[in-house]
């Protein structure tokens, strides 16, 4: 997963004229100038190895410019409903250093906060997306250890044990919108994969356009989902991806697909990949196939071959592939979107959502799996 | 037929004027109005409710434990205070964007500026298209702004365009965390808005800390805009004065030209024009003037307006809270309201005239002495009439109602009253004075046709009267209160020095200036008090919390408990202004209940203070009391009381120099200065007053010209008939000019009493129902003196042309007509 969706900045702007009632206005994205690297002076960036220890960096990490924490997952109920979940924390620093004139005020806006949950439900066919802003002060958002504490308002996620330092897992997240509500239990059934090389993920050529990215693939996530004013119990897996950075896409790069499959064999499988303005594949989409012990195997861009073989459109004429057809090595799937509207028609708008994996010749299911695919219209 | 012309011309412009004054009044007061709304929905928006705190504002924490505990999202901080450009005053706004487009409130459509910079730079402050041209600004200009007299430099960092430049004119918005920096309030809120839905009040009620209040914002925003209401009634009922002085005159025209024409009207008759066509005729004739006077009045009103809205707003500012927006908005009610009134006003006056004309027979139609007569037929029954109205009205305005209406209906039929035995004392009083004057012939003839034209000369008297003794009233009013104002300040000021701190909670820096003054050689004592609006029972309220000592009340009460400063000075009870005691019916022995920082705390009301600063009400406290319940150690200002003997001018300068470089830190103000400051506000609130007051007077005077010019040109014929038998010009130039006179001489002799009763009324009733002020009444020799000169003035002017035309009159062509 690559530099997602923080165009926090832009999404500032429409906040801050309020003029999205006003003007009607599709806002055109620049979202090299965000992701690019014009504002990085001040910044740390991710550029050697480094050492990751837990629980310290499920904290926040206020030296780099973009930050997220990222919940998907596939869940069924006792009567046979399948749910689609996608809770997301994003952090974008406006500037390096608040300004510290005195007196000090809480409100400093140096970070600014903005929050997704998205619930699918598969039978109905309906997808549902919430969004949230705000500033980090006075303890408005945020996100820390000892005890873990990851929240925006109302919504968050803590550890429910809460025992010794309080960060242990189970973790509780609890998500209440107006209509619909989360309240899941997450427990890994594998330890944290350092994504790229021992956690550096290069997203283009550029020395410091680069993430620090570990992953969660595999939660056992238990709890209730409810909608409609129903309660729905529900048990399956979750994906928690943690990933900051200063600066990460380069000219040329518009956008990337990015694909997390949980198989029913026990198998897990993350693969992201960056286009060009053509809208083909860029050399620096990468991912990783997991086995069933945790142990990870890097899957470089030619060993992957991705081929759209239906498109979904939205109400602008954007196209997002909703059916693929995967090869790895020598192993092919197809991979479906469970709704095909799974937009996420937000201040920063993206499909995400829901998919499912199928053997091509059965068609069999084979597991279930989350899509985010991002466009953008270059100026 | 010239004169014709010339009456047109005057009817015309009286109720053109009438019509002016009603639409000029009614269009200040609704634009004031809508500033004020326009000044609350630009801060207030949406929100249903609005957690208040005490003197120290909301603690912040408060806030993001409302949003994650409570999970209550649609709500907004707000830090605010008032901030001097040059010498402007604008309102700070300082507000989270974040939260605000939750509340879906400030629409600034960010027209010009960067907007990361608003939130990164300390210093980044919005205007409005509007503001930064009215203050000369462009983008990323740095000016300077004054907070409580601390002076700091910012940046226009932004610009923005909005649909409704108005409710934004005199707002000056920044980041929360750049507002909190300026103000000085790090951790601190002045307010949460908030939308609730069902059932949330209750649940927030419960949750919230005792210091803090939460009010229903329709409740209270009703509540601030109900203060100023009283002001606008006033207005509203001097405008109406003018329009009834105006309708009286438009009456006296149109039965002058019904008269005139009597004649023509009798002739129409015998050739057989049937009584409704003569009334229809006599009726659509005063249509079209109506119509024309009124739709000029119209354009009067709206040019008059924007000069009064100004006033009416400074007025407002002054006496009861800022608006900081100033916009001349036309309202169509105002424009249809007195359009309609002037109509209605001219055709109800032309009624009776045109219903007389009607109903005497073609030969009487032509023959005034029948008019005449049947006048003096009828003043018994004025008498009568007039008596009641006005016992009727006396005995209303002794009723004990808070109604400011029905105080002025009451005005209303005294003032009628009076009129209508106006016309008899014009004949008493014009026999008198025949029993008075030398054997002039021609002073006698004038003084004689004067109860003769009893039915011009009554009414044209008695509009006089009424308009010159508005100048009474109000005359009389206001220099009562001006003179109770200034005993009081005499008696409530008698500290020699006042010092305001620029910042109140900097206490260490007001305690050291206080030791160090408490030092000097002349200086007798130092005491600190602290003044700031508190929430109560009755919402917003001023609060004083001053230190015992002995010298700073010596106010006298105007009611009290026994030992009531005993009770106050230990702390046992509170003090509160009269206008609060009067609005709420409190007295000494009542209570009062308050928000304290440990919720809402009954005190009890130990007396009633003398108070013409306030009509919002104001509470009076000992400060250990007050530190007691509010845990407030801030200073408003510091009190130096010098040794006997001192001069101020010496205390001044010893105060100055313990001052020395803190001068930046504190203002101080002498007792005379204070006064002087305290007086020049009190005149600038009166001038929308004396304006009102003008012009009732001009209406009037147009109004007595009309009606003495066309009196006189009126009896050419008689005239002439004098000339023929031997006057010669001097002498009936004199004869009108003495009958003139006289009758402004009785009108303005009438004025007085008329003019004390309506000033008594206005004093005990209207001004107590409007603010609670009780005030000593006094009678300004000059106010007696501007009113005999007017009456006397408008007469001698109204006589001058009748009098000229009179001399130069031809005889035989006056006489042609018999």
């Amino acid at each position: 997963m690559t530099a997602r969706t923080t165009y926090l900045l832009l999404a500032l702007t429409l906040l801050l004229s309020a003029c999205e009632k006003y003007s009607g206005q599709t806002p055109t994205l620049d979202l090299l100038s965000i992701l690019g690297g014009d504002e990085t002076d001040g910044f740390e960036r991710a550029v050697d190895i480094r050492q990751f220890q837990f629980p310290a960096d499920h904290a926040a990490h206020p030296g780099f410019r973009n930050e997220w924490w990222y919940f998907t997952g596939n869940l069924a109920s006792d009567d046979g409903r399948h749910f689609g979940y996608q809770v997301t924390f994003f952090r974008t620093s406006l500037s390096p250093q608040a300004h510290s004139e005195a007196p000090r005020s809480s409100w400093i806006a140096q970070d600014i906060w903005m929050a997704h949950a998205a619930l699918t439900d598969i039978k109905d066919k309906r997808h549902q997306a919430v969004q949230r802003f705000s500033r980090t002060g006075p303890a408005l958002a945020g996100a820390a250890v000892d005890p873990l504490n990851i929240w925006l308002d109302d919504w968050q996620v803590i550890s429910k044990p809460g025992i010794n330092k309080g960060n242990e897992f189970p973790w509780e997240v609890t998500i209440n919108t107006d209509n619909f509500s989360l309240q899941l239990d997450l427990t890994p059934l594998k330890s944290p994969v350092l994504q790229g090389d021992r956690g550096l993920s290069q997203k283009s050529p550029t020395r410091g356009n680069a993430s620090y990215y570990y992953s969660y693939s595999r939660l056992l996530t238990t709890g209730l989902v409810r909608t409609e004013n129903i309660d729905h119990t529900v048990t399956g897996t979750s994906w928690f991806d943690r990933e900051w950075s200063t600066s990460a896409l380069d000219t040329g790069q518009t956008g990337w697909d990015w694909f997390s499959l949980q198989f029913d064999s026990g198998e897990d499988l993350m693969y992201y990949q960056l286009r060009d303005l053509q809208g083909n594949a860029d050399d620096n989409s990468q991912g990783s196939w997991i086995d069933k012990t945790g142990g990870k195997t890097l899957i470089k861009q030619q060993d992957m071959q991705l081929t759209v073989l239906k498109e979904w459109h939205n109400d602008d004429g954007q196209a997002y592939p909703i059916h693929w057809q995967m090869d790895y090595g020598n192993q092919s799937w197809i991979i479906e979107a469970a709704v095909e509207n799974q937009f996420m028609d937000l201040a920063v708008p993206y499909w995400e959502g829901a998919v499912e994996i199928y053997d091509p010749t059965s068609m069999n299911l084979l597991g279930r799996g989350y899509l985010e695919m991002t466009r953008v219209i270059p100026i | 037929m010239s004169h014709h012309k010339w009456q047109s011309w005057l009817s015309f412009t009286g109720i053109a004027l009438g019509v002016t004054m009603v639409v000029a009044v009614d269009l200040a007061n609704s634009s004031a109005r809508r500033a004020f709304s326009l000044s609350l929905e630009s801060v207030a928006g949406n929100v249903t409710h609005q957690i208040i705190g005490g003197p120290k504002g909301i603690d912040e924490s408060i806030y993001s434990r409302l949003r994650r505990e409570l999970a209550i999202r649609n709500s907004a901080p707000m830090v605010t205070g008032r901030v001097h450009i040059g010498d402007q005053v604008f309102r700070l706004i300082g507000s989270d964007p974040f939260s605000e487009a939750q509340l879906n409130r400030h629409t600034l459509n960010i027209s010009r500026g960067e907007l990361p910079a608003l939130l990164l730079n300390p210093t980044a402050v919005v205007l409005s298209e509007r503001g930064a041209d009215r203050l000369n600004l462009s983008l990323g200009e740095t000016f300077k702004i004054q907070i409580a007299g601390r002076e700091s430099e910012v940046i226009l960092a932004a610009i923005f365009s909005t649909d409704n430049e108005a409710a934004t004119d005199g707002l000056i918005f920044a980041d929360i965390a750049v507002a909190q920096r300026l103000l000085q309030r790090p951790g601190r809120l002045d307010r949460i808005d908030l939308v609730l839905g069902q059932g949330n009040p209750q649940r927030l009620l419960g949750w919230l800390p005792d210091d803090l209040k939460l009010v229903e914002s329709e409740t209270r925003n009703h509540s601030l805009q109900q203060i100023s209401e009283a002001f606008h009634i006033n207005l509203t009922a001097m405008s109406l004065l003018a329009l009834l002085v105006a309708t009286l005159l438009i009456y006296n025209t149109m039965t002058l030209s019904v008269i005139q024409r009597r004649h023509t009207l009798g002739i129409y008759r015998t050739l057989g024009v049937s009584r409704r066509e003569i009334f229809a005729l006599i009726l659509s004739e005063s249509l079209v003037l109506a119509l024309v006077a009124s739709t000029t009045g119209l354009i009067a009103g709206l040019l008059l307006g924007q000069v009064l809205v100004q006033l009416v707003t400074r007025t407002i500012n002054d006496l009861y809270f800022s608006l900081h927006v100033t916009a001349f908005l036309i309202d169509p009610w105002s424009l249809l309201k007195g359009f309609t009134l002037g109509i209605v006003m001219t055709l109800l006056s032309t009624l009776l005239p045109a219903w007389e004309a009607n109903r005497t027979e073609p030969t009487a139609v032509q023959q005034r002495s029948v008019l005449e007569e049947q006048w003096r037929r009828r003043l018994p029954l004025f008498i009568v009439f007039g008596l009641i109205s006005l016992l009727l009205g006396m005995f209303l305005v002794r009723q004990n109602h808070d109604s400011l209406l029905e105080g002025y209906a009451a005005l209303t039929m005294m003032v009628l009253g009076f009129c209508l035995i106006i016309p008899s004392l014009v004949v008493w009083l014009s026999r008198a004075v025949l029993l008075l004057t030398p054997q002039s012939l021609v002073i006698r003839m004038a003084v004689r046709s004067i109860s003769a034209g009893i039915s011009r000369t009554g009414l044209a008297v008695a509009a006089l009267a009424v308009a010159v003794s508005v100048t009474v009233g109000v005359g009389v009013m206001i220099g009562s209160l001006r003179h109770t104002v200034f005993v009081w300040l005499e008696q409530t000021l008698n500290g020699d020095i006042y010092i305001s701190p620029s910042n109140p909670n900097d206490i260490g820096s007001i305690s050291n200036l206080k030791r160090d003054l408490s030092n000097v050689d002349g200086i007798r004592l130092v005491t600190s008090n602290r003044v700031l609006d508190i929430e109560s029972e009755f919402g917003p309220m001023r609060l004083w919390a001053i230190t015992p000592s002995g010298m700073n009340i010596r106010m006298p009460l105007k009611d009290s408990v026994p030992e009531a400063t005993q009770l106050f000075y230990s702390g046992e009870g509170v003090l509160i202004s009269e206008p609060l005691a009067y609005h709420r019916q409190l007295g000494s022995g009542d209570s009062l209940s308050l928000h304290t920082l440990k919720g809402p705390q009954q005190f009890p009301i130990v007396g009633v203070f003398y108070d013409y600063t306030s009509t919002q009400g104001l509470v009076a406290m000992q400060r250990d009391l007050y530190r007691h319940w509010w845990g407030d150690e801030s200073v408003s200002g510091l009190t130096v009381y010098g040794d006997e003997g001192v001069t101020p001018d010496a205390l001044l300068n010893a105060t100055r120099d313990i001052i020395g470089n803190r001068q930046a830190q504190f203002q101080l103000i002498s007792n005379g200065e204070i006064r002087q400051v305290a007086m020049r506000v009190f005149d600038r609130t009166f001038v929308i007053t004396d304006v009102m007051r003008m012009l009732a007077v001009l209406v009037a005077f147009i109004g007595v010209l009309s009606a003495l010019t066309a009196l006189q040109l009126e009896r050419a014929r008689e005239f002439g008939i004098l000339r023929a038998t031997g006057m010669t010009p001097g002498q009936l130039r004199v004869m009108i000019m003495v009958q003139t006179i006289l009758m402004g001489l009785i009108a303005g002799l009438l004025a007085i009493p008329l003019g004390l009763m309506m000033a008594d009324v206005l004093i005990e009733v209207i001004n107590r129902r409007a603010f609670g002020w009780s005030m000593q009444q006094i009678l300004p020799p000059i106010v007696l003196v501007q009113a005999m000169s007017l009456a006397l003035i408008s007469a001698f002017l109204a006589g001058l042309y009748p009098a000229q035309k009179a001399a130069t009159i031809s005889p035989a062509a006056a006489l042609r007509e018999e």
